[in-house]
């Protein structure tokens, strides 16, 4: 699904010049669960935000799904974003302004889905996380662990083939954060791609296979023997 | 989606409602001034004019007098030379008509036993082919084709007659002539430029026919020809109407261009140059008004739009900064947007709907200060607003553009910029900016120049203001009373007049001039030191005036003296007298233009007063016999500030008297019985000097508030935004205040860190601003003959008040976030 060749990125700031990425090699198949961990700075969320496609490679080639993208235009990539990939953020990442049903309805909207599917798809992820008393909420109203989740639904509504998580329980509690990973089990399980960031060992333990980066490069690649993909891989 | 945006516009209001609040009031509050400007000069200007039938099809030529090419002596007045009309004619045999009026000024009029004097004007036939005026009685058709015919307003025919029916009964003018009542005619529409009332650009009573002004011998205006066929260049006296064919068989680019080959064609060389034009019926006030201040650069009346775009620039500035200073806010929502798939046009459509919401907000406050504004300006300037100026769909349509562009303008920028941000760097939101770093800085700057520049105009003007006052109401000097009679047209000597007067110990002074004071304009001359007619010449005005002028208005000689009897000083006259050279005194200001530096030496000096109607004859020498002081009482010049006299005791008609400021009443009672005892059967018409002063500062006085007026609306828009700049600045900082605190920052160096940081922009904007304002000042100050000094005063204060509001708005977010625990800033991040 996912190809990374030689990806480089770096940033300059009055001429020194920071590569967050060097050299990175990546291949992540349809169905997966995949956990990137390491040290902080060690070029994971940059990984992730080249994977999601809001941040561009400096250099080296992203095939997904067998086009690269690498020199894709922002025009070109918010449509690709919108119907393929959903995003969990550590921080949830909400907008503060709309509420539960709002949010998640929004990347719907910017799909232009009519009304009346919108409507039926939001309470459907509403009830699969359990807000549906809540959906007329704003986020300041809701709990950190309650806020994720609609975090976790608002990824979801469009039915991505992957959803990218950069550190989704980093913010809660070990309760809360173990319901958010239950949830992506669920869905890793319905065969939705995740590729997820995370300094937890033990959330790692849920992917098929963990990344480990050091200073913008992947040191090694573990599989672990606790998941194997599932059948119903999403192509 | 639309529903979408406009739900997020209205929360995104509600949280950011301090600068949501701050834009609606400052785009509401530029554009109520816009409206509340446009219902003034309409009213100002509404012509009455456009009433009659022709009007469409009708101009009034203008004129402008030019000495040398680069010389202009006067303004374009619509008023042309009496020869304009037939070479007119002849010229363009296509025009429907073409016809003269001629003011002649309050005339004694007998009917039987009954007298009073009424304003008279002498037009041709044509006149009334162009005007439909309202026949009560009588016939117009032929009114005034014979020499004797005349035609009266209704109101005139009952103040002298008692009754309107009054066709085929005599007028006796003047004591010359008889005329025979053709018609009686309705009053005029209010708001024409003609009528009876007082300021009319064609005053009248009583219409003549121009033939009949050869029956009259001459009318005392200076240099009329008896016969007014005969051309004379340069004597721009008469109003002039031109008729265009409906057929359009000649159109006004075809007048225009006749008129531009005009004196080429007619007008000899080496006379004066002339410069003719046209301007549409309805805008004869305008251009009377225009002419007035001197057509200099920017129209008069223009100026207070110009002063209403800046108010919508400041305004727009406002929106731009403060939606600049939100978007980085709100930075972290953009990118989110992003990520979820919002494209470009999803976010420019979101901006633009907020801007169109906060515009439609704005609209509404506009119904609303425009409802509250209109009636209070109405009171305070007594304008007569119709409704039916505020029911002009072409008015709300710019103001709904007005707003449209404001909103979309203030909030485009943001969109368009913030748009093109990169996902990833939108999510870091405390690297975010809405363009380049330089942009807000700008914004704020030029926002606070253009206060410091409005702050700065209004004390000039206001320093102005305060020195045309003082020249027109002066209580600790005795008080000139100007007797509004013809002595000459009565027949009453002025010297029988001068010493009844003077045997009331009550009366100081009396003396007399051409022209009453106060009035705009004058006879502009060219004077020179020498003979040479290509040696520069300076445009100052003539004035004619008897002996003891100097003394009934206070004006204090210099050097040399006055006009007295014992010295048979030569008189002035227009035909050059016994060849003797006449004695003038100059003003201050003249004497300086002609290069003495001290009053003192102009004295016994000759100057040469150039033949303005013809460059050939030679011209006349003046000598100087003193230097008076600046003051002559006139507002407007236009065109110069400066004054010579001339003496001319047998051709002034307007009699001077000073009385005692101690004794007002009884020097009035005295006067009175004067002029009963000369002159019974006629009703003395005086006023005082200083009522004429108000006549004429009235309407100036007017526009000048509605100015300051404007500019303090301006400067208040341009504060608002500051604050809520300086508001968000300050808050932007707050996690830089944080960290200086932990390294060991005390909040007195904070707060004057963020003080100084603040005020290196409004410094800048001040020095920057300065010149413009003192040039805009300047151009306000050459409207009129008395110019205040200009002092640093108004820049300092300027200054000093911008950099005031700054630290006041810093200062106070700058003290509160000096005193924040720096944990609960860090935290945040």
């Amino acid at each position: 699904m996912i190809t990374l060749r030689n990806i480089k990125k770096s940033y300059r700031a009055d001429n020194i010049e920071t590569a967050a990425l060097d050299n990175v090699s990546l291949q992540v198949d349809p169905g997966e669960f995949v956990a990137v961990m390491g040290p902080s700075g060690c070029g994971k969320s940059t990984l992730l935000n080249v994977l999601g496609m809001i941040d561009s490679p400096t250099s080296g080639e992203y095939l997904f799904c067998g086009e690269d993208i690498a020199r894709w235009p922002e025009s070109r990539l918010v449509e690709l974003r919108k119907r393929q990939l959903g995003f969990i953020f550590q921080s949830f990442n909400l907008i503060d302004d709309l509420t539960v049903y709002e949010n998640i309805e929004l990347p719907l909207l910017y799909q232009d889905v009519p009304r009346a599917q919108r409507k039926a798809r939001v309470r459907e992820v509403l009830e699969l996380v359990d807000l549906l008393p809540r959906s007329r909420h704003k986020p300041a109203q809701l709990s950190g662990g309650q806020q994720q989740r609609v975090a976790v639904a608002r990824a979801v509504v469009t039915d991505p083939k992957l959803i990218l998580a950069d550190e989704p329980t980093g913010n809660l509690d070990t309760h809360n954060g173990e319901e958010v990973m239950g949830m992506l089990d669920t869905l890793n399980q319905q065969g939705t791609t995740i590729l997820m960031v995370t300094h937890s060992p033990e959330h790692a333990t849920r992917a098929q296979r963990i990344v480990s980066m050091l200073d913008g490069r992947i040191a090694t690649q573990t599989h672990s023997p606790r998941r194997a993909a599932p059948e119903a891989a999403r192509a | 989606m639309l529903k979408h945006y406009i739900v997020q516009a209205l929360r995104s209001f509600w949280r950011f409602r301090a600068t949501a609040l701050v834009n609606l009031l400052g785009l509401a509050l530029a554009i109520v001034c816009f409206v509340a400007t446009y219902l003034f000069l309409d009213s100002l200007l509404r012509s009455g004019d456009t009433q009659f039938k022709n009007s469409g099809r009708t101009y009034a030529l203008t004129e402008e007098l030019w000495t040398t090419p680069t010389n202009k002596m006067i303004p374009a007045f619509p008023t042309v030379d009496p020869g304009v009309a037939k070479y007119l004619r002849a010229d363009l045999p296509g025009l429907e008509a073409v016809a003269r009026a001629l003011r002649l000024g309050a005339v004694p009029i007998a009917a039987g036993n009954r007298n009073a004097d009424l304003w008279v004007a002498a037009v041709d036939p044509d006149f009334l082919r162009i005007f439909d005026l309202k026949p009560l009685e009588g016939d117009l058709r032929d009114a005034l084709s014979a020499a004797h015919g005349a035609i009266i307003t209704a109101q005139a025919a009952q103040q002298l007659f008692g009754t309107r029916d009054v066709v085929g009964k005599a007028l006796l003018i003047q004591n010359k002539a008889q005329v025979t009542i053709a018609a009686v005619i309705d009053s005029l529409p209010p708001g024409s430029h003609m009528g009876s009332d007082p300021g009319m650009t064609l005053r009248f009573d009583v219409l003549l026919s121009m033939e009949f002004l050869k029956t009259l011998g001459g009318t005392d205006f200076i240099g009329l020809p008896a016969d007014p066929d005969q051309p004379q260049w340069g004597n721009d006296t008469y109003l002039t109407y031109v008729l265009l064919p409906a057929d359009r068989r000649v159109t006004l680019t075809q007048l225009q261009q006749t008129l531009r080959e005009f004196p080429t064609r007619h007008i000899p060389k080496d006379q004066i140059i002339c410069v003719y034009g046209a301007v549409p019926l309805a805008h004869i006030k305008l251009a009377t008004l225009e002419a007035v201040t001197g057509n200099r650069g920017i129209p008069l009346t223009v100026s207070p739009f110009l002063l209403d775009v800046l108010i919508l620039a400041i305004a727009c500035l406002n929106y731009a900064n403060l939606s600049v200073a939100l978007a980085t806010t709100r930075a972290r929502e953009i990118g989110m947007r992003k990520v979820l798939g919002a494209s470009q046009p999803h976010l420019i459509r979101q901006y633009l709907v907020e801007a169109a919401l906060l515009g439609g907000a704005a609209l509404v406050l506009v119904l609303l200060g425009t409802a509250l504004a209109v009636p209070a300006i109405d009171r305070a300037f007594g304008l007569q607003f119709a409704v039916s100026s505020l029911l002009q769909p072409g008015l709300w349509g710019l103001v709904i553009l007005l707003l449209a562009f404001i909103s979309l303008a203030g909030g485009a920028y943001p969109a368009l910029v913030l748009a093109r941000i990169r996902p990833v760097e939108s999510l870091r939101a405390a690297t975010v900016r809405a363009g380049p770093r330089f942009v807000p800085t700008i914004l704020v700057g030029v926002q606070f120049a253009a206060a410091s520049f409005l702050l700065v105009v209004s004390l000039l003007m206001s320093a102005e203001n305060r020195v045309l006052q003082q020249m027109g109401v002066r209580p600790d000097h005795d008080p000139v009373v100007v007797i509004s009679e013809n002595l000459t047209q009565l027949g009453i000597p002025f010297e029988t007049l001068r010493n009844e007067l003077l045997r009331d110990p009550n009366i100081k002074a009396v003396s007399a001039s051409m022209s009453p004071p106060w009035q705009s304009g004058g006879a502009h001359q060219t004077v020179r030191r020498t003979r040479d007619a290509s040696s520069t010449g300076l445009v100052s005005i003539m004035n004619q005036v008897d002996y003891d002028f100097f003394q009934t208005f206070g004006l204090q000689t210099l050097a040399g003296r006055p006009f007295d009897r014992q010295h048979a000083d030569p008189p002035f006259k227009w035909d050059g007298g016994k060849g003797e050279v006449p004695a003038v005194l100059l003003d201050r200001a003249l004497a300086r233009q002609l290069g003495w530096s001290s009053p003192e030496q102009a004295v016994n000096q000759t100057i040469y007063l150039a033949a303005p109607w013809d460059n050939t004859l030679p011209a006349r020498p003046l000598h100087v016999l003193g230097v008076v002081a600046d003051g002559y009482p006139r507002l407007f010049g236009p065109n110069t500030s400066s004054n010579f006299f001339v003496m001319t005791p047998l051709g002034t008609n307007v009699p001077l008297v000073r009385i005692d400021r101690n004794n007002i009443a009884a020097g009035l009672r005295h006067i009175d019985a004067v002029w009963k005892g000369l002159a019974p059967k006629v009703p003395l018409r005086r006023e005082f000097a200083d009522e004429l002063f108000n006549e004429a500062y009235e309407s100036f006085a007017t526009v000048s508030t509605v100015l300051a007026g404007l500019s303090a609306f301006a400067f208040v828009i341009a504060i608002m935004g500051l604050i809520g700049m300086a508001i968000h600045i300050t808050s932007r900082r707050m996690r830089e205040i944080g960290i200086r605190k932990t390294l060991g920052a005390s909040a007195r160096g904070l707060v004057w860190m963020l003080l100084r940081d603040f005020s290196r922009p409004v410094l800048i904007a001040n020095i920057i601003a300065w010149p413009f304002a003192y040039f805009a000042g300047q151009m306000y100050y050459n409207l009129f003959t008395q110019r205040a000094p200009v002092s640093p005063a108004p820049f300092v204060l300027s200054l000093v008040t911008t950099l005031a509001i700054a630290w006041l708005a810093v200062g106070a977010q700058a003290l509160r976030a000096a005193t924040v625990k720096p944990a609960s800033v860090l935290h945040l991040d």
